[in-house]
């Protein structure tokens, strides 16, 4: 049998919450353990002094990339089975910028807000209230933005079909970026060290 | 502190191996076989399961291509002496290691046919794998095309549109009087004249 595993298949969906428990448990813990469930730790992204959330976003995209295609290559996973996200063009970059103006402002999303909440942060509680508030808001305004809501629809749209080249060249251009990423990121932390140092009196 | 170093640096090192390796071999799924023999992968069980092939029928190809439906892409994974012999308009003619030229692009539907359900399995399985959202086989493969197209037996209330389908391809319709059994009504033309159906090759295939 390939991955992923058809556990609503197996027993329903209580094997599916648990499950999505556990992966969601340690993946709080691992925000937790590299620091993301702290506003100022985030907010140094914005400000090129701490590329901690660069490092760790996009070690996560490399290793989840490399991980699925070498693991379909090797027959274990099925990608056809892996759900993609339909695109709507128009209301995802809407949905973007307010998503980054939040983030911006409050210094968590909504993942590591919840890691601030749950480790007992204040902000933490107040940016996961707020983020729950939005939700419902959203939910409720739907049917008045319907037309909207559901325009510029692609389906599941991924960069392979939007730049008709193959899953290995996009996947080797998102590595070379990373890893280029990674060299320069202790650069730019260095030289904004020196520049707050050179302002300080 | 040098540890820690070494083993990121050693990381980001593998990173870039399977990165360089990811864009050589192109896509996250080895090439499918010709031979009958080859071991059926899981992917390709999976993509024999109905439920994972979404299968179409030979008159809604047809409609497509007489319809002139936008991004529609029909591949023939005969071997190429049958694709000389007979094939459905527009069609081009692939081997399946030759799938692998066969790259996505946005707003295309592609549309397989064979005579071989493995075959149409094994190159669904590749092309999804490789990023193509719409890949559709044609249910009965090239017999389906000659029979329900080029040769199709006409009654009740479908009967012109039928018809005129199967006329637009060079197809010739047989006529089937409502009381007649269908098993036994092969060469009756709905122009009322009488003469044995062969399958020749119609102007378009």
């Amino acid at each position: 049998m390939t991955a992923p595993l058809p556990l609503d298949v197996a027993g329903g969906t209580t094997p599916s919450l648990v499950v999505a428990l556990g992966v969601g448990v340690a993946f709080g813990w691992c925000l937790e353990r590299a620091g993301l469930g702290s506003a100022p730790k985030l907010m140094g992204q914005f400000t090129l002094r701490d590329m901690t959330v660069l490092k760790v976003m996009f070690s996560a995209i490399v290793t989840a990339m490399l991980g699925l295609f070498w693991l379909s290559w090797l027959g274990v996973v099925d990608l056809s089975r892996v759900a993609v996200p339909p695109t709507f063009i128009g209301p995802q970059i809407v949905g973007g910028v307010v998503f980054g103006a939040g983030m911006a402002l409050a210094g968590l999303c909504p993942g590591t807000s919840c890691v601030a909440a749950a480790t007992g942060r204040l902000d933490g509680l107040t940016v996961a209230a707020g983020f729950f508030a939005g939700v419902l808001v959203t939910g409720l305004a739907v049917p008045a933005m319907a037309d909207f809501y559901e325009s510029g629809t692609r389906g599941a749209f991924a960069l392979p079909a939007a730049l008709g080249v193959t899953q290995g060249t996009v996947t080797f251009v998102v590595v070379a970026g990373a890893l280029t990423a990674f060299a320069l990121s202790g650069r730019v932390e260095r030289a904004m060290a020196a520049r707050a140092a050179r302002v300080r009196p | 502190m040098t540890d820690t170093r070494s083993f990121v640096r050693g990381l980001g090192a593998a990173a870039a191996v399977l990165g360089t390796l990811a864009f050589v071999v192109g896509a996250p799924v080895r090439p499918p076989h010709t031979g009958r023999d080859t071991v059926v992968s899981a992917a390709t069980r999976d993509a024999l399961d109905e439920r994972a092939i979404e299968q179409i029928s030979a008159s809604q190809l047809a409609r497509w291509i007489r319809d002139g439906k936008a991004g529609l892409r029909v591949l023939d994974l005969r071997d190429s002496s049958a694709f000389e012999t007979k094939h459905v308009p527009s069609a081009e003619s692939f081997a399946l290691t030759g799938l692998v030229t066969v790259l996505p692009k946005p707003g295309e539907t592609l549309v397989l046919y064979s005579d071989d359900d493995l075959r149409d399995a094994q190159a669904t399985a590749w092309l999804a794998g490789v990023g193509h959202a719409r890949v559709h086989v044609v249910r009965g493969g090239m017999s389906a095309w000659m029979t329900e197209v080029l040769s199709p037996i006409v009654q009740g209330d479908s009967a012109k549109s039928v018809a005129a389908l199967s006329r637009y391809f060079g197809g010739v319709p047989r006529l089937v009087s409502p009381d007649a059994d269908p098993r036994v009504t092969s060469g009756a033309r709905d122009d009322g004249s009488k003469e044995v159906l062969e399958f020749v090759a119609r102007r378009g295939c």
